[in-house]
């Protein structure tokens, strides 16, 4: 006070001065700390009023002696030490509440004229709502480091347009294939690989536009690993603009959807090579569902139907089957789709392009199954067969002409043979009459070639016909046997029989019968003998031949019943025929109803059966 | 002209008429015809023949072709058999189209013998329609 006195400064203008400013004051005075002064700021600030003026400190504001303002005041008050409080938590009773509040204050001894400290001055500022407001927003950025750094996806921040990455999470550090060490660089000298990418400068740009930029699946090359790898990102570039709408920092979200897209890629590869594969194919390839709805056509067969993509398939193919066969093609299908078994079928299809034409297509499809066992979908195709179709009409037509005119000749060649053979007989001379009688066995054996090619010829048009009568079985057995021993050196040995009379086409099974025996001869050329048998079942016969030849190997013995079939091995060439006689037997024997089959052992032998019903059902 | 000439001298007394178009096949037939004893008259056209049977005295048998270069000898039957005069008379029809049997038959025609054939069959069914 002596100070302020001399520099002439009035006590009252001090306690104005005091009074008014406009921060908070107080004088403490005494070993007890009494409020001397007070100014009404601290008094708010305290949430006091003037009747703790003349009071003890710490019997005005009790609640703070314990929270280190007893300590404080002896450092200053003890000691003469100035002492700053800075953003200091204090609790206070205020207006009914207990709650805590922040100041930043200054306690300072004050001395006495002996220059003894005589108490303390307090200046105070409440800084409550800044330390509050101040805590928010380090929470609020704590929280949002702590959700960048949490997050699965790779997040970053640059800032300024220099682009210093200010933050980048561990999935953004793993999608660089970089430490925490690039925290604080420049992106492009973080990431030098990005030169020659566009990155660098679409973020740059954003600091100009203001706009997000976002990309999906966009290819990024990073080296990774120490190798410079191609991945695929969806991310997103955002602006973060301060109060002025400026940008300072751009907010960067990537996903790796590397594996994702190699993986559609891969699929997508795969099914455009199939793809490519079948529209390449001049067959006409084709998927249905279960249901036999369309779901796939390959190019050439949108092309040979004349119709768009967006036309009902089904309906199309329907439009060009020939109606006629229609129904029955229908019924195939549908009994290909309730079984699962492959559909096969030759049909014919209008040909668009050529109105009124009809073309002989090859239909297959099979069924694929799902893990259940159940069917999926259908493959299909169709193969344009027509020109096949009509080469095997001209070489059936060419055949029956062929045969047919064979015949011919040979008819009057047989006469002439015959009536050299009677007249040589009538003239005394056997000899030359034997002769005459040979050849018209060869001419018969020529006839016989000659109706076999017929008989496939027929066979193959489905236009073998059969002409059933009653007759003697076992008469026929007799004929044939006796016709066959004419020629052959073996003996054909004969079981008894008694079977009696059978409906069936004579003169074919004659000729089954007689094949099977002149086989049996011809593969058994170093045996003597040949068993024929009969057996009679209540409803069938069975008519067996058996031989002491070379065999058939199990592999083989189902193929000798197919057309061209030929003895195969080492002797193939010595066996002379046209590997059709089988062929034509069991065409016959399936048609009149019955089985024809092999037992056979190679090198020893073979038993040569069929089995008819006596009365055709 | 100067065959079918032939044909009204020979049909006078014939037993046996062969129709084919191929003349070694008619040629051979009656060689072997003619060895057994048996009178022949030998055509070559269905038209020929169906001229000759109009104006002339009857065969024991007619035994001809199915294919007749032009001609189906199926229709030539089925002519005999509706004509008034000529609807009794045996007709056996031969073809190297052993399969066509039946239609034959169904053509009216009283056998079907398939070519090539053994003469002693051919000539065993041809008997049994001479009358002397």
């Amino acid at each position: 006070m002596e100070n302020l006195s001399d520099n002439s400064i009035s006590h009252d203008s001090l306690l104005t001065l005091f009074s008014k400013a406009p921060v908070a004051m107080a004088l403490v005075t005494g070993d007890e700390l009494i409020i001397s002064n007070a100014n009404p700021q601290i008094l708010e600030l305290w949430g006091r009023d003037a009747s703790v003026i003349g009071k003890p400190l710490f019997d005005a504001l009790p609640e703070i002696e314990s929270q280190g303002f007893r300590e404080i005041f002896a450092l200053v008050y003890q000691k003469g030490e100035i002492f700053n409080g800075n953003k200091w938590s204090v609790f206070l009773h205020k207006y009914g509440n207990y709650e805590e509040h922040f100041f930043n204050f200054i306690y300072a001894p004050v001395y006495n004229d002996d220059k003894k400290i005589s108490g303390v001055s307090i200046v105070a500022t409440e800084v409550t709502d800044q330390v509050i407001s101040e805590q928010k927003l380090k929470e609020s950025e704590y929280r949002f480091e702590d959700l960048i750094k949490q997050s699965d996806y790779s997040i970053a921040i640059y800032r300024s347009k220099d682009l210093y990455i200010e933050l980048a999470n561990e999935p953004m550090l793993k999608t660089w294939g970089k430490d925490s060490s690039v925290i604080g660089q420049k992106l492009e000298d973080a990431l030098p690989e990005l030169e020659g990418q566009p990155f660098i400068k679409i973020l740059k740009n954003i600091f100009e536009t203001g706009e997000s930029y976002m990309a999906t699946e966009d290819e990024v090359f990073l080296v990774v690993d120490g190798e410079l790898q191609k991945f695929y990102y969806n991310f997103s570039y955002k602006p973060l603009k301060n109060s002025l709408g400026e940008v300072y920092a751009i907010h960067n979200v990537a996903m790796n959807v590397t594996d994702q897209v190699k993986a559609r890629k891969s699929i997508q590869e795969s099914e455009k090579k199939y793809r490519d594969l079948a529209d390449s194919m001049p067959q006409f390839v084709w998927t249905c569902d279960k249901d036999g709805r369309i779901t796939y056509m390959n190019e050439n067969w949108y092309k040979y139907m004349n119709i768009s993509k967006d036309e009902n398939a089904n309906e199309a193919i329907r439009k060009i089957i020939k109606p006629s066969v229609y129904p029955h093609i229908v019924e195939i299908w549908e009994q290909s789709a309730k079984t699962g078994k492959p559909f096969e079928v030759e049909y014919e299809f209008a040909d668009p392009q050529h109105p009124g034409v009809y073309r002989w297509f090859l239909g297959r499809a099979v069924a694929n199954f799902d893990e259940n066992g159940d069917i999926s979908q259908w493959t299909g195709t169709f193969t344009d067969i027509d020109d096949f179709k009509q080469l095997q009409t001209q070489k059936d037509n060419f055949l029956g002409i062929a045969s047919h005119e064979l015949k011919t000749p040979l008819t009057s060649l047989k006469l002439y043979t015959q009536f050299i053979e009677a007249s040589l007989t009538r003239q005394g001379d056997a000899k030359n009459g034997e002769v005459a009688r040979r050849m018209n066995n060869q001419i018969d054996k020529l006839s016989e070639l000659i109706n076999d090619l017929l008989d496939v010829t027929k066979i193959q048009n489905g236009k073998i016909q059969l002409n059933e009568s009653e007759f003697n079985f076992d008469h026929l057995v007799d004929e044939v046997i006796t016709e066959q021993q004419m020629t052959a050196r073996h003996k054909i040995i004969s079981s008894q029989h008694q079977i009696g009379n059978i409906t069936a086409d004579r003169h074919r099974i004659s000729q089954v019968m007689s094949n099977l025996i002149s086989n049996a001869i011809k593969y058994s050329p170093d045996a003597d003998e040949i068993l024929v048998s009969v057996r009679s079942e209540p409803d069938t016969i069975t008519f067996s031949v058996k031989d002491f030849g070379i065999g058939i190997p199990a592999d083989k013995q189902q193929k000798v019943f197919e057309q061209y079939y030929r003895v195969s091995g080492t002797k193939e060439h010595t066996f002379p025929g046209l590997g059709l006689g089988l062929y034509i037997s069991s065409e016959i024997i399936k048609r009149t109803g019955g089985k024809i089959y092999v037992h056979s052992t190679e090198g020893k032998g073979s038993d040569f059966c069929f089995e008819i019903p006596k009365v055709k059902i | 002209m100067l065959r079918n000439t032939e044909s009204k001298n020979l049909v006078m007394s014939t037993q046996v008429l062969v129709l084919d178009d191929n003349p070694a096949i008619v040629d051979s037939i009656e060689m072997m015809m003619e060895f057994e004893g048996l009178s022949v008259s030998k055509f070559y056209k269905g038209s020929d023949m169906l001229n000759v049977l109009n104006t002339q005295s009857r065969p024991d048998v007619i035994l001809m072709d199915m294919w007749l270069s032009g001609e189906d000898g199926r229709d030539i039957c089925r002519q005999i058999r509706t004509d008034e005069n000529l609807h009794d008379l045996p007709v056996i029809i031969m073809s190297a189209s052993r399969g066509l049997g039946q239609t034959a038959l169904d053509a009216g025609a009283n056998d079907f013998i398939a070519k090539p054939f053994d003469m002693d069959d051919m000539i065993k069914r041809i008997r049994t329609y001479i009358k002397s």
